[in-house]
Protein backbone atom coordinates (compact mmCIF):
# COMPACT_ATOMS: atom_id res chain seq x y z
CA UNK A 1 0.00 0.00 0.00
CA UNK A 2 0.92 3.08 -1.21
CA UNK A 3 2.39 5.74 1.59
CA UNK A 4 -0.01 8.94 1.66
CA UNK A 5 2.05 11.08 4.50
CA UNK A 6 2.00 14.69 4.15
CA UNK A 7 5.69 15.40 3.68
CA UNK A 8 5.82 12.98 1.48
CA UNK A 9 3.02 14.08 -1.18
CA UNK A 10 4.87 17.52 -1.05
CA UNK A 11 8.26 16.20 -2.15
CA UNK A 12 6.90 13.66 -5.26
CA UNK A 13 4.14 11.95 -6.31
CA UNK A 14 4.99 8.31 -4.85
CA UNK A 15 2.21 6.49 -7.27
CA UNK A 16 3.63 8.23 -10.33
CA UNK A 17 7.26 7.18 -9.44
CA UNK A 18 6.17 3.28 -8.64
CA UNK A 19 4.65 3.29 -12.08
CA UNK A 20 8.29 4.42 -13.51
CA UNK A 21 9.95 1.85 -11.53
CA UNK A 22 7.24 -0.66 -12.77
CA UNK A 23 6.85 -1.14 -9.08
CA UNK A 24 9.95 -2.49 -8.84
CA UNK A 25 11.78 -1.65 -5.51
CA UNK A 26 15.08 -3.54 -5.85
CA UNK A 27 15.59 -1.32 -8.72
CA UNK A 28 14.14 2.01 -6.60
CA UNK A 29 16.27 1.22 -3.88
CA UNK A 30 18.96 1.16 -6.70
CA UNK A 31 18.36 4.16 -7.72
CA UNK A 32 17.90 5.78 -4.27
CA UNK A 33 21.35 4.73 -3.56
CA UNK A 34 22.54 6.58 -6.74
CA UNK A 35 20.89 9.53 -6.25
CA UNK A 36 22.19 9.42 -1.83
CA UNK A 37 26.01 9.11 -4.02
CA UNK A 38 25.78 10.68 -7.40
CA UNK A 39 22.99 13.51 -6.22
CA UNK A 40 25.24 14.64 -3.21
CA UNK A 41 28.53 14.72 -4.69
CA UNK A 42 26.84 16.84 -7.80
CA UNK A 43 25.48 19.34 -4.93
CA UNK A 44 28.44 19.84 -3.18
CA UNK A 45 30.22 19.81 -7.07
CA UNK A 46 27.32 23.09 -7.36
CA UNK A 47 28.26 24.48 -3.92
CA UNK A 48 31.95 24.55 -4.82
CA UNK A 49 30.98 26.38 -8.39
CA UNK A 50 28.62 28.46 -6.65
CA UNK A 51 31.37 29.76 -4.69
CA UNK A 52 34.02 29.81 -7.19
CA UNK A 53 31.73 32.33 -9.54
CA UNK A 54 32.15 29.47 -12.08
CA UNK A 55 28.88 29.85 -13.73
CA UNK A 56 29.42 27.58 -16.75
CA UNK A 57 30.26 24.83 -14.34
CA UNK A 58 27.31 26.20 -12.29
CA UNK A 59 24.55 25.96 -15.14
CA UNK A 60 26.09 22.38 -16.16
CA UNK A 61 25.96 20.90 -12.68
CA UNK A 62 22.48 21.66 -12.14
CA UNK A 63 21.30 20.53 -15.59
CA UNK A 64 22.31 17.42 -14.65
CA UNK A 65 21.31 17.07 -11.21
CA UNK A 66 17.69 18.18 -12.50
CA UNK A 67 17.96 15.42 -14.66
CA UNK A 68 19.19 13.22 -12.10
CA UNK A 69 16.01 14.10 -9.73
CA UNK A 70 13.50 13.84 -12.74
CA UNK A 71 13.54 10.31 -12.18
CA UNK A 72 12.02 10.70 -8.99
CA UNK A 73 8.77 12.70 -10.07
CA UNK A 74 9.41 15.48 -7.84
CA UNK A 75 8.75 18.57 -9.31
CA UNK A 76 8.99 20.70 -6.45
CA UNK A 77 12.23 19.43 -5.92
CA UNK A 78 13.62 19.16 -10.02
CA UNK A 79 12.46 23.35 -10.39
CA UNK A 80 14.31 24.23 -7.52
CA UNK A 81 16.99 22.55 -9.65
CA UNK A 82 15.90 24.19 -12.72
CA UNK A 83 16.23 27.56 -11.07
CA UNK A 84 19.99 26.97 -10.52
CA UNK A 85 20.43 26.36 -14.06
CA UNK A 86 19.37 29.09 -15.13
CA UNK A 87 21.01 31.19 -13.26
CA UNK A 88 24.47 29.62 -13.60
CA UNK A 89 23.73 29.71 -17.52
CA UNK A 90 22.46 33.68 -17.41
CA UNK A 91 25.66 34.31 -15.63
CA UNK A 92 23.74 35.03 -12.30
CA UNK A 93 26.04 34.62 -9.84
CA UNK A 94 23.74 35.90 -6.73
CA UNK A 95 20.74 34.01 -7.76
CA UNK A 96 22.73 30.90 -8.20
CA UNK A 97 23.44 31.41 -4.53
CA UNK A 98 20.33 31.80 -3.41
CA UNK A 99 18.62 28.98 -5.38
CA UNK A 100 21.25 26.52 -4.74
CA UNK A 101 21.11 27.53 -0.91
CA UNK A 102 17.27 26.39 -1.52
CA UNK A 103 17.86 22.69 -3.53
CA UNK A 104 20.27 21.65 -0.76
CA UNK A 105 17.90 20.87 1.91
CA UNK A 106 14.82 19.95 -0.22
CA UNK A 107 17.12 17.15 -2.10
CA UNK A 108 18.56 16.15 1.04
CA UNK A 109 14.36 15.96 2.47
CA UNK A 110 14.05 14.12 -0.88
CA UNK A 111 16.63 11.60 -0.75
CA UNK A 112 15.29 10.54 2.99
CA UNK A 113 11.72 10.27 2.61
CA UNK A 114 12.59 8.15 -0.86
CA UNK A 115 14.85 6.04 1.25
CA UNK A 116 11.89 5.73 4.16
CA UNK A 117 9.52 4.52 1.01
CA UNK A 118 12.23 1.82 -0.01
CA UNK A 119 12.50 1.09 3.55
CA UNK A 120 8.68 0.78 4.31
CA UNK A 121 8.01 -1.50 0.86
CA UNK A 122 11.21 -4.06 1.01
CA UNK B 1 16.58 -4.27 -32.10
CA UNK B 2 20.35 -3.08 -30.40
CA UNK B 3 20.08 -0.11 -29.02
CA UNK B 4 23.04 2.12 -28.04
CA UNK B 5 22.10 4.33 -25.02
CA UNK B 6 24.31 8.04 -24.28
CA UNK B 7 23.42 9.22 -20.87
CA UNK B 8 25.54 11.03 -18.60
CA UNK B 9 23.50 11.23 -15.68
CA UNK B 10 23.45 7.34 -13.90
CA UNK B 11 20.03 6.96 -12.42
CA UNK B 12 18.81 8.42 -15.96
CA UNK B 13 21.11 5.96 -17.88
CA UNK B 14 20.31 2.87 -15.60
CA UNK B 15 16.08 3.41 -15.92
CA UNK B 16 16.69 3.66 -19.80
CA UNK B 17 18.45 0.03 -19.77
CA UNK B 18 16.24 -1.40 -17.38
CA UNK B 19 13.10 0.14 -19.46
CA UNK B 20 14.64 -0.90 -22.98
CA UNK B 21 15.57 -4.16 -21.83
CA UNK B 22 12.34 -4.92 -20.45
CA UNK B 23 10.66 -4.76 -24.05
CA UNK B 24 12.99 -7.02 -25.17
CA UNK B 25 16.00 -4.89 -26.42
CA UNK B 26 19.79 -5.98 -26.62
CA UNK B 27 20.95 -2.55 -25.13
CA UNK B 28 23.94 -1.03 -24.53
CA UNK B 29 25.13 2.18 -22.48
CA UNK B 30 27.64 4.90 -22.60
CA UNK B 31 28.27 7.29 -19.78
CA UNK B 32 28.95 9.97 -22.36
CA UNK B 33 28.65 10.94 -26.29
CA UNK B 34 32.56 10.35 -26.93
CA UNK B 35 31.86 6.68 -25.06
CA UNK B 36 29.03 6.13 -27.35
CA UNK B 37 30.69 6.86 -30.44
CA UNK B 38 33.47 4.68 -29.64
CA UNK B 39 30.50 1.56 -29.61
CA UNK B 40 29.17 3.08 -32.34
CA UNK B 41 31.87 2.59 -34.82
CA UNK B 42 32.25 -1.05 -33.81
CA UNK B 43 28.62 -1.32 -35.28
CA UNK B 44 25.45 -3.26 -35.02
CA UNK B 45 22.87 -0.70 -33.38
CA UNK B 46 19.66 0.05 -34.70
CA UNK B 47 18.52 2.80 -32.97
CA UNK B 48 20.60 5.60 -30.93
CA UNK B 49 18.90 6.69 -28.01
CA UNK B 50 21.03 9.79 -26.67
CA UNK B 51 21.01 12.95 -24.31
CA UNK B 52 21.70 16.69 -25.14
CA UNK B 53 24.19 17.54 -23.12
CA UNK B 54 26.92 14.94 -22.50
CA UNK B 55 30.74 15.70 -21.20
CA UNK B 56 33.44 15.09 -23.79
CA UNK B 57 31.24 14.73 -27.11
CA UNK B 58 27.19 16.56 -26.82
CA UNK B 59 24.49 14.78 -28.51
CA UNK B 60 24.01 16.81 -31.42
CA UNK B 61 27.57 16.11 -32.10
CA UNK B 62 26.96 12.85 -31.41
CA UNK B 63 23.95 12.62 -34.43
CA UNK B 64 26.23 14.52 -36.30
CA UNK B 65 29.08 12.20 -36.52
CA UNK B 66 27.02 9.13 -36.72
CA UNK B 67 24.95 10.46 -39.81
CA UNK B 68 28.68 11.38 -41.46
CA UNK B 69 29.53 7.57 -41.05
CA UNK B 70 29.62 5.45 -43.69
CA UNK B 71 27.03 2.43 -41.63
CA UNK B 72 25.50 0.07 -44.12
CA UNK B 73 22.03 0.65 -43.04
CA UNK B 74 19.75 3.70 -41.68
CA UNK B 75 20.36 3.61 -37.91
CA UNK B 76 17.14 5.70 -36.20
CA UNK B 77 18.41 8.55 -33.84
CA UNK B 78 15.79 9.83 -30.72
CA UNK B 79 17.35 12.26 -28.60
CA UNK B 80 16.35 12.93 -25.40
CA UNK B 81 15.56 16.60 -24.43
CA UNK B 82 14.05 18.62 -21.24
CA UNK B 83 10.73 19.71 -21.57
CA UNK B 84 12.02 23.18 -21.05
CA UNK B 85 14.32 22.91 -24.51
CA UNK B 86 11.60 22.77 -27.28
CA UNK B 87 13.74 25.10 -29.28
CA UNK B 88 16.64 22.23 -29.60
CA UNK B 89 14.34 20.63 -31.73
CA UNK B 90 15.32 22.64 -34.80
CA UNK B 91 19.08 21.90 -33.88
CA UNK B 92 18.76 18.36 -33.43
CA UNK B 93 16.72 17.74 -36.37
CA UNK B 94 18.82 19.65 -38.57
CA UNK B 95 21.97 17.60 -36.95
CA UNK B 96 20.17 13.86 -37.64
CA UNK B 97 17.90 13.17 -35.33
CA UNK B 98 14.83 11.27 -36.44
CA UNK B 99 12.72 11.73 -32.76
CA UNK B 100 12.90 13.48 -29.88
CA UNK B 101 11.56 11.81 -26.01
CA UNK B 102 11.27 14.36 -23.41
CA UNK B 103 13.15 14.75 -20.21
CA UNK B 104 11.54 13.18 -17.78
CA UNK B 105 10.55 10.68 -19.80
CA UNK B 106 7.58 8.45 -19.72
CA UNK B 107 7.74 5.11 -19.87
CA UNK B 108 4.57 4.91 -22.54
CA UNK B 109 6.25 7.43 -24.44
CA UNK B 110 9.36 5.99 -24.30
CA UNK B 111 8.24 2.39 -25.72
CA UNK B 112 5.90 4.23 -28.89
CA UNK B 113 8.70 6.14 -29.75
CA UNK B 114 10.92 3.34 -29.76
CA UNK B 115 8.17 1.27 -31.67
CA UNK B 116 8.01 3.51 -34.06
CA UNK B 117 11.65 3.89 -34.81
CA UNK B 118 11.71 -0.09 -35.22
CA UNK B 119 8.87 0.62 -37.92
CA UNK B 120 11.34 2.79 -39.65
CA UNK B 121 14.18 0.70 -38.90
CA UNK B 122 12.76 -2.53 -40.58
CA UNK B 123 11.33 -0.73 -43.32
CA UNK B 124 14.61 0.60 -43.98
CA UNK B 125 15.99 -2.62 -43.58
CA UNK B 126 13.62 -4.38 -46.36
CA UNK B 127 14.00 -1.56 -48.47
CA UNK B 128 18.04 -2.15 -47.93
CA UNK B 129 17.50 -5.77 -49.29
CA UNK B 130 15.52 -4.87 -51.59
CA UNK B 131 17.81 -2.54 -53.13
CA UNK B 132 20.44 -4.95 -52.61
CA UNK B 133 18.57 -7.63 -54.52
CA UNK B 134 17.80 -5.87 -57.66
CA UNK B 135 21.31 -5.04 -57.50
CA UNK B 136 22.43 -8.11 -57.58
CA UNK B 137 19.74 -8.77 -60.66
CA UNK B 138 21.06 -6.04 -62.49
CA UNK B 139 24.82 -7.08 -62.09
CA UNK B 140 23.47 -10.77 -63.25
CA UNK B 141 21.65 -9.56 -66.02
CA UNK B 142 24.43 -7.75 -67.17
CA UNK B 143 26.66 -10.07 -67.21
CA UNK B 144 23.93 -12.32 -69.06
CA UNK B 145 23.61 -9.22 -71.89
CA UNK B 146 27.56 -9.35 -72.21
CA UNK B 147 27.84 -13.21 -72.51
CA UNK B 148 25.13 -12.72 -75.09
CA UNK B 149 26.31 -9.79 -76.88
CA UNK B 150 29.76 -11.90 -77.00
CA UNK B 151 28.42 -14.99 -78.30
CA UNK B 152 26.41 -12.50 -80.88
CA UNK B 153 29.66 -11.18 -81.62
CA UNK B 154 31.37 -14.78 -82.52
CA UNK B 155 28.65 -15.38 -84.95
CA UNK B 156 29.72 -12.56 -87.00
CA UNK B 157 32.24 -13.09 -90.18
CA UNK B 158 35.55 -14.35 -88.65
CA UNK B 159 37.63 -11.85 -90.51
CA UNK B 160 37.93 -9.61 -94.00
CA UNK B 161 38.40 -11.77 -97.14
CA UNK B 162 41.09 -11.30 -99.26
CA UNK B 163 42.48 -13.14 -102.26
CA UNK B 164 43.44 -12.37 -105.88
CA UNK B 165 39.65 -12.14 -107.34
CA UNK B 166 37.93 -10.53 -104.37
CA UNK B 167 38.65 -8.35 -101.21
CA UNK B 168 35.61 -7.80 -98.55
CA UNK B 169 35.71 -6.05 -95.17
CA UNK B 170 33.10 -5.32 -93.01
CA UNK B 171 31.99 -2.89 -89.86
CA UNK B 172 29.15 -3.53 -87.37
CA UNK B 173 28.32 -1.13 -84.55
CA UNK B 174 25.59 -2.32 -82.41
CA UNK B 175 24.00 0.52 -80.44
CA UNK B 176 23.34 -1.55 -77.18
CA UNK B 177 25.14 -4.44 -75.35
CA UNK B 178 23.17 -6.52 -77.98
CA UNK B 179 22.35 -5.79 -81.82
CA UNK B 180 19.35 -6.11 -84.18
CA UNK B 181 21.74 -6.46 -87.31
CA UNK B 182 22.88 -8.96 -88.34
CA UNK B 183 26.00 -9.80 -91.12
CA UNK B 184 27.33 -12.58 -92.88
CA UNK B 185 30.12 -12.58 -95.43
CA UNK B 186 31.51 -16.38 -96.59
CA UNK B 187 33.27 -17.43 -99.61
CA UNK B 188 32.12 -20.82 -100.17
CA UNK B 189 34.44 -23.57 -102.07
CA UNK B 190 37.17 -20.16 -102.11
CA UNK B 191 35.13 -19.13 -105.42
CA UNK B 192 31.82 -18.45 -104.10
CA UNK B 193 31.14 -15.24 -101.87
CA UNK B 194 27.98 -14.61 -99.60
CA UNK B 195 27.07 -11.63 -97.96
CA UNK B 196 23.86 -10.26 -96.58
CA UNK B 197 22.86 -7.53 -93.80
CA UNK B 198 19.63 -8.41 -91.68
CA UNK B 199 18.56 -5.53 -89.59
CA UNK B 200 15.45 -6.56 -86.81
CA UNK B 201 13.15 -3.95 -85.98
CA UNK B 202 13.35 -2.54 -82.55
CA UNK B 203 16.35 -3.25 -80.02
CA UNK B 204 17.32 -5.06 -77.06
CA UNK B 205 17.56 -8.93 -76.47
CA UNK B 206 14.07 -9.50 -78.82
CA UNK B 207 15.52 -8.04 -81.41
CA UNK B 208 19.06 -9.82 -81.26
CA UNK B 209 17.29 -13.37 -80.63
CA UNK B 210 15.94 -12.82 -84.04
CA UNK B 211 19.12 -12.04 -85.74
CA UNK B 212 20.52 -14.44 -83.97
CA UNK B 213 18.03 -17.04 -85.26
CA UNK B 214 18.28 -15.66 -88.73
CA UNK B 215 22.24 -15.84 -88.55
CA UNK B 216 22.20 -19.74 -87.31
CA UNK B 217 19.65 -20.13 -90.00
CA UNK B 218 22.01 -18.95 -92.78
CA UNK B 219 25.47 -19.99 -91.42
CA UNK B 220 27.43 -22.36 -93.95
CA UNK B 221 28.83 -24.25 -91.62
CA UNK B 222 26.51 -27.45 -90.96
CA UNK B 223 25.86 -26.97 -94.50
CA UNK B 224 23.66 -29.42 -94.97
CA UNK B 225 20.82 -27.31 -93.41
CA UNK B 226 21.86 -23.79 -94.03
CA UNK B 227 19.59 -22.19 -96.19
CA UNK B 228 22.09 -20.07 -97.83
CA UNK B 229 22.65 -23.82 -99.91
CA UNK B 230 20.51 -25.68 -102.77
CA UNK B 231 21.07 -28.95 -103.80
CA UNK B 232 23.57 -29.97 -106.38
CA UNK B 233 23.10 -28.89 -109.88
CA UNK B 234 20.56 -26.80 -108.41
CA UNK B 235 19.60 -23.52 -110.74
CA UNK B 236 21.70 -20.83 -108.13
CA UNK B 237 25.53 -19.98 -108.40
CA UNK B 238 27.17 -22.97 -107.66
CA UNK B 239 25.92 -24.39 -104.12
CA UNK B 240 24.81 -21.23 -103.58
CA UNK B 241 20.65 -21.00 -104.20
CA UNK B 242 18.95 -18.20 -105.44
CA UNK B 243 19.00 -15.40 -102.79
CA UNK B 244 15.30 -14.91 -103.58
CA UNK B 245 14.70 -18.56 -102.53
CA UNK B 246 16.67 -18.00 -99.46
CA UNK B 247 14.47 -14.84 -98.73
CA UNK B 248 11.23 -16.31 -98.87
CA UNK B 249 12.19 -19.45 -96.70
CA UNK B 250 13.39 -17.33 -94.21
CA UNK B 251 9.77 -15.32 -94.58
CA UNK B 252 7.75 -18.65 -94.36
CA UNK B 253 10.06 -19.30 -90.76
CA UNK B 254 9.39 -16.34 -89.46
CA UNK B 255 5.67 -15.63 -90.15
CA UNK B 256 5.18 -19.17 -88.78
CA UNK B 257 6.55 -17.72 -85.59
CA UNK B 258 5.64 -15.68 -83.05
CA UNK B 259 8.22 -12.55 -83.60
CA UNK B 260 6.08 -10.58 -80.90
CA UNK B 261 4.74 -8.41 -83.89
CA UNK B 262 8.74 -7.62 -84.75
CA UNK B 263 10.27 -8.01 -88.66
CA UNK B 264 13.11 -7.93 -90.22
CA UNK B 265 14.76 -6.46 -93.53
CA UNK B 266 17.46 -7.98 -95.20
CA UNK B 267 19.70 -8.28 -98.30
CA UNK B 268 21.46 -10.82 -99.95
CA UNK B 269 24.06 -11.16 -102.16
CA UNK B 270 25.72 -14.03 -103.98
CA UNK B 271 28.68 -14.11 -105.89
CA UNK B 272 30.64 -16.03 -108.50
CA UNK B 273 33.99 -14.45 -107.66
CA UNK B 274 35.85 -16.49 -111.06
CA UNK B 275 32.80 -15.66 -113.52
CA UNK B 276 31.62 -11.91 -111.87
CA UNK B 277 28.15 -13.08 -112.42
CA UNK B 278 25.84 -12.07 -108.80
CA UNK B 279 22.52 -11.65 -107.92
CA UNK B 280 21.04 -10.02 -104.48
CA UNK B 281 17.37 -10.50 -103.41
CA UNK B 282 16.02 -7.56 -100.70
CA UNK B 283 13.37 -7.67 -98.64
CA UNK B 284 12.30 -4.53 -97.24
CA UNK B 285 16.08 -3.44 -96.83
CA UNK B 286 17.96 -0.26 -98.76
CA UNK B 287 19.11 -0.60 -102.05
CA UNK B 288 23.17 -1.63 -101.88
CA UNK B 289 25.40 0.59 -104.24
CA UNK B 290 27.43 -0.69 -106.90
CA UNK B 291 30.17 1.60 -108.09
CA UNK B 292 31.51 1.49 -111.49
CA UNK B 293 34.89 3.07 -112.47
CA UNK B 294 34.39 5.27 -109.39
CA UNK B 295 30.59 6.31 -109.96
CA UNK B 296 27.51 4.75 -108.96
CA UNK B 297 25.49 2.02 -111.60
CA UNK B 298 21.46 2.48 -111.16
CA UNK B 299 20.49 -0.81 -109.56
CA UNK B 300 16.88 -2.90 -110.22
CA UNK B 301 14.70 -1.41 -106.81
CA UNK B 302 12.85 -4.91 -107.54
CA UNK B 303 12.01 -6.55 -103.82
CA UNK B 304 9.69 -7.54 -101.30
CA UNK B 305 8.14 -6.79 -98.29
CA UNK B 306 10.08 -7.41 -94.93
CA UNK B 307 10.50 -11.07 -93.93
CA UNK B 308 7.88 -11.52 -90.77
CA UNK B 309 5.32 -9.67 -92.19
CA UNK B 310 3.57 -11.34 -95.32
CA UNK B 311 3.03 -15.29 -95.31
CA UNK B 312 3.96 -15.94 -98.82
CA UNK B 313 5.65 -12.93 -100.24
CA UNK B 314 7.35 -12.91 -103.32
CA UNK B 315 10.94 -11.87 -103.55
CA UNK B 316 12.71 -11.17 -106.74
CA UNK B 317 16.36 -12.02 -107.62
CA UNK B 318 18.45 -9.36 -109.26
CA UNK B 319 21.17 -10.52 -111.81
CA UNK B 320 24.40 -8.45 -111.84
CA UNK B 321 27.70 -8.54 -113.87
CA UNK B 322 30.54 -7.54 -112.15
CA UNK B 323 33.16 -5.78 -114.31
CA UNK B 324 36.96 -5.99 -112.56
CA UNK B 325 36.82 -2.73 -110.02
CA UNK B 326 33.71 -3.02 -109.18
CA UNK B 327 32.85 -2.19 -105.75
CA UNK B 328 29.73 -3.39 -104.13
CA UNK B 329 28.03 -1.88 -100.31
CA UNK B 330 25.61 -3.61 -98.42
CA UNK B 331 24.57 -1.74 -94.97
CA UNK B 332 21.63 -1.45 -92.45
CA UNK B 333 19.60 1.81 -92.04
CA UNK B 334 21.44 2.75 -89.01
CA UNK B 335 23.77 4.29 -91.84
CA UNK B 336 21.00 6.34 -93.68
CA UNK B 337 18.91 7.05 -90.52
CA UNK B 338 21.61 8.67 -87.99
CA UNK B 339 21.06 12.15 -87.59
CA UNK B 340 23.43 15.07 -87.09
CA UNK B 341 22.60 16.53 -83.88
CA UNK B 342 22.97 20.32 -84.63
CA UNK B 343 19.72 20.01 -86.68
CA UNK B 344 18.02 16.27 -86.93
CA UNK B 345 19.10 15.95 -90.58
CA UNK B 346 19.81 12.26 -91.62
CA UNK B 347 23.11 11.07 -93.02
CA UNK B 348 20.97 10.14 -96.35
CA UNK B 349 21.28 7.80 -99.10
CA UNK B 350 23.07 11.00 -101.18
CA UNK B 351 25.48 11.14 -98.83
CA UNK B 352 26.44 7.96 -98.29
CA UNK B 353 26.60 7.23 -102.42
CA UNK B 354 29.02 10.81 -102.27
CA UNK B 355 31.20 9.29 -99.30
CA UNK B 356 32.00 5.78 -100.89
CA UNK B 357 32.73 7.43 -104.16
CA UNK B 358 34.86 9.52 -102.65
CA UNK B 359 36.82 6.75 -100.87
CA UNK B 360 37.20 5.18 -104.52
CA UNK B 361 40.79 4.70 -103.95
CA UNK B 362 40.65 3.81 -100.48
CA UNK B 363 41.65 0.20 -99.55
CA UNK B 364 38.33 -2.43 -98.66
CA UNK B 365 39.79 -2.70 -95.55
CA UNK B 366 40.66 0.71 -94.50
CA UNK B 367 37.13 1.85 -96.27
CA UNK B 368 34.91 0.26 -93.93
CA UNK B 369 37.05 2.43 -91.26
CA UNK B 370 36.96 5.59 -92.95
CA UNK B 371 33.60 5.14 -93.65
CA UNK B 372 32.39 4.90 -90.04
CA UNK B 373 34.50 7.82 -88.87
CA UNK B 374 32.58 9.68 -91.56
CA UNK B 375 29.26 8.93 -89.55
CA UNK B 376 30.88 9.12 -86.22
CA UNK B 377 31.77 13.01 -87.33
CA UNK B 378 27.98 13.33 -88.86
CA UNK B 379 26.68 11.72 -85.51
CA UNK B 380 29.09 13.71 -82.90
CA UNK B 381 29.87 10.46 -81.29
CA UNK B 382 30.86 6.97 -82.39
CA UNK B 383 27.60 5.77 -80.48
CA UNK B 384 25.11 5.82 -82.92
CA UNK B 385 21.33 5.89 -81.98
CA UNK B 386 20.85 2.81 -84.41
CA UNK B 387 23.11 -0.58 -85.23
CA UNK B 388 25.48 0.29 -88.02
CA UNK B 389 26.35 -2.46 -90.08
CA UNK B 390 28.36 -2.18 -93.50
CA UNK B 391 29.93 -4.67 -95.66
CA UNK B 392 31.82 -3.80 -98.70
CA UNK B 393 33.01 -6.08 -101.74
CA UNK B 394 35.61 -5.22 -104.55
CA UNK B 395 36.01 -7.62 -107.25
CA UNK B 396 39.24 -7.90 -108.85
CA UNK B 397 38.86 -9.86 -111.97
CA UNK B 398 38.49 -13.35 -112.91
Amino acid sequence: MARRGATVAQLFDEAELMAHVDNDVAFLADTVQMLETDGRALMVELQTAVAAGDAPAVGRTAHTLKGMISNFCSPVVQALAQDVEKAGKAGDGAGAAVASAKLQPALEALIVELAAVVRARS
Amino acid sequence: MRILVAEDERITRASLVRHLEGWGHSVTAAEDGAKAWEHFQAGGFDIVITDWEMPRLSGPELVKRIRESAVATYVYVLMLTSRSDKSDIVTGIEAGADDFVSKPFDREELRVRVLAGERVVRLERTLHDQNRELAAAGDRMRHDLNSAARLQRAMLPRKAIENPRVRAAWTYVPTDELAGDAIGLELIGDRYLVAYVIDVSGHGVPAALLSVTAMHALAPAGEGASLLLGPPGGDGLGPVQPPARTVAELNRRFCASDNDGRFLTMVLFAFDTHSGHATFARAGHPLPVLLRAGAPVRLSDDGGFPLGLVDGGAYQDVPLKFQPGDRFFLYSDGFLEQARPADGKEFGEERLRSLLVSLADTPVPQLVTCATDALAEWAGEKRFADDMSLVAIEWAGP
